[in-house]
């Protein structure tokens, strides 16, 4: 039994905080970072970590640890993200599939982008794909799994991301290029 | 990066920022109490551990309880019906009776029976009522029996003066009662009637 499934175990039958600290610890981090990325508000990535650890626990006794917990942690955090994301009446998950094309998602014009802001600039469903993807390190199938799409549409809406970012980026070294020439 | 399309990847300075906005951020200093306070109110983090030997008490003392209230109940209900049954088969007994010993036997067995119950009357009289009027009904009760093993007493030997004396003691007391009622001039329904 591997150390963190001993923490879930003291937390589940003994309420042991300590060992909640250790878990918390090790994953709230990499949470807090993803619901950061994708909500783009401190205050809001706070509220998302801290409910999604309280569903965690009232949840442990149901986990089968047949995935790794950071996976299933962050799956209970992305989807209170996209509940929070659908109350702010951005998005609907279900909508994804009929997302637009990434030029619509590309910079608006006179924006200077990084590639954080690019990024925070994608519609969620992208955003959401591309952090779970390049940053941390998920594989189509965990995506497809974590949040009940298809792998395919996992893969495209990576593709449509990656191209909105560029977009973004090139569109703004053209238009510095074009403003210093 | 190793399963998507090859149309579109990152170059080396994109993956560098990449890399940048992976790492985390800081995360707020007092973010885990406010969780863990929130986890403690609601009872998922900070339970109360019971030592090794009463978790193992804990559920024999409670099997302890309830087999002894089983047993309990049982008693109660298996006396209830033998003493039930008892006093059935002894009025059966008596009412069947034709002969004089075994006529005898059954008035003292009856008696010793009579003056069982009425000391169990008494105690509990004592014991779970404050009230006058429920101790004098239970005065009553007993005093009834007795008036009419009087009556038949005297039925037995009319020259008998110890049981003359007895009946002509409680026939008085019986008179004084009804006169008491008379006089209330409160129609209330008597609980008990005398033989």
């Amino acid at each position: 039994m591997n150390e963190e499934r001993q923490w879930a175990e003291a937390i589940l039958k003994e309420g042991d905080e300590v060992s909640f600290r250790r878990l918390y610890r090790r994953h709230t981090p990499r949470l807090f970072n993803i619901a950061l990325r994708m909500l783009g508000s401190r205050a809001d990535a706070e509220d998302i970590v801290q409910e999604t650890w309280v569903r965690a626990v009232r949840q442990l006794g149901r986990f089968r640890w047949q995935s790794a917990f950071s996976t299933w942690l962050t799956g209970i955090g992305l989807n209170l993200c996209r509940d929070h994301l659908r109350r702010r009446k951005r998005l609907s998950w279900s909508a994804l599939e009929a997302l637009p094309e990434p030029s619509a998602a590309a910079a608006p014009s006179g924006l200077r982008l990084d590639l954080e802001e690019a990024v925070q600039a994608l519609p969620e469903g992208y955003r959401m794909v591309l952090l779970l993807h390049d940053l941390e390190g998920w594989t189509h199938r965990e995506i497809a799994h974590g949040m009940g799409i298809s792998e395919g549409t996992s893969k495209s809406q990576l593709f449509n991301a990656r191209r909105a970012v560029k977009a973004s980026l090139k569109g703004e070294g053209n238009r510095n290029e074009r403003r210093t020439g | 990066m190793n399963e998507e399309r090859d149309e579109v990847q990152w170059t080396d300075g994109e993956a560098e920022d990449l890399k940048r906005l992976a790492r985390s951020e800081e995360l707020p200093a007092d973010l885990e109490d406010r969780i863990v306070a929130r986890l403690s109110s609601e009872g998922l983090l900070g339970r109360r551990v019971l030592p090794w030997w009463r978790q193992l008490w804990m559920p024999w003392a409670l099997a302890g309880t309830a087999a002894l209230a089983a047993v309990f109940l049982l008693g109660f209900s298996l006396g209830q019906r033998a003493g039930a049954d008892s006093a059935a088969s002894m009025m059966a007994e008596v009412r069947q009776t034709r002969d004089l010993e075994q006529a005898i036997a059954n008035v003292q067995r009856t008696g010793s029976a009579y003056v069982t119950a009425l000391s169990a009357l008494g105690h509990l009289s004592a014991a779970q009522s404050t009230d006058p009027a429920e101790r004098r009904q239970s005065q009553e009760v007993a005093l009834s029996a007795l008036y009419a093993a009087a009556q038949e007493l005297v039925r037995l030997d009319s020259d008998d003066p110890v049981a003359a004396r007895l009946l002509q003691g409680l026939e008085a007391e019986r008179l004084r009662q009804v006169s008491a009622q008379d006089s209330q001039q409160e129609p209330k329904p008597r609980k008990i009637f005398w033989n």
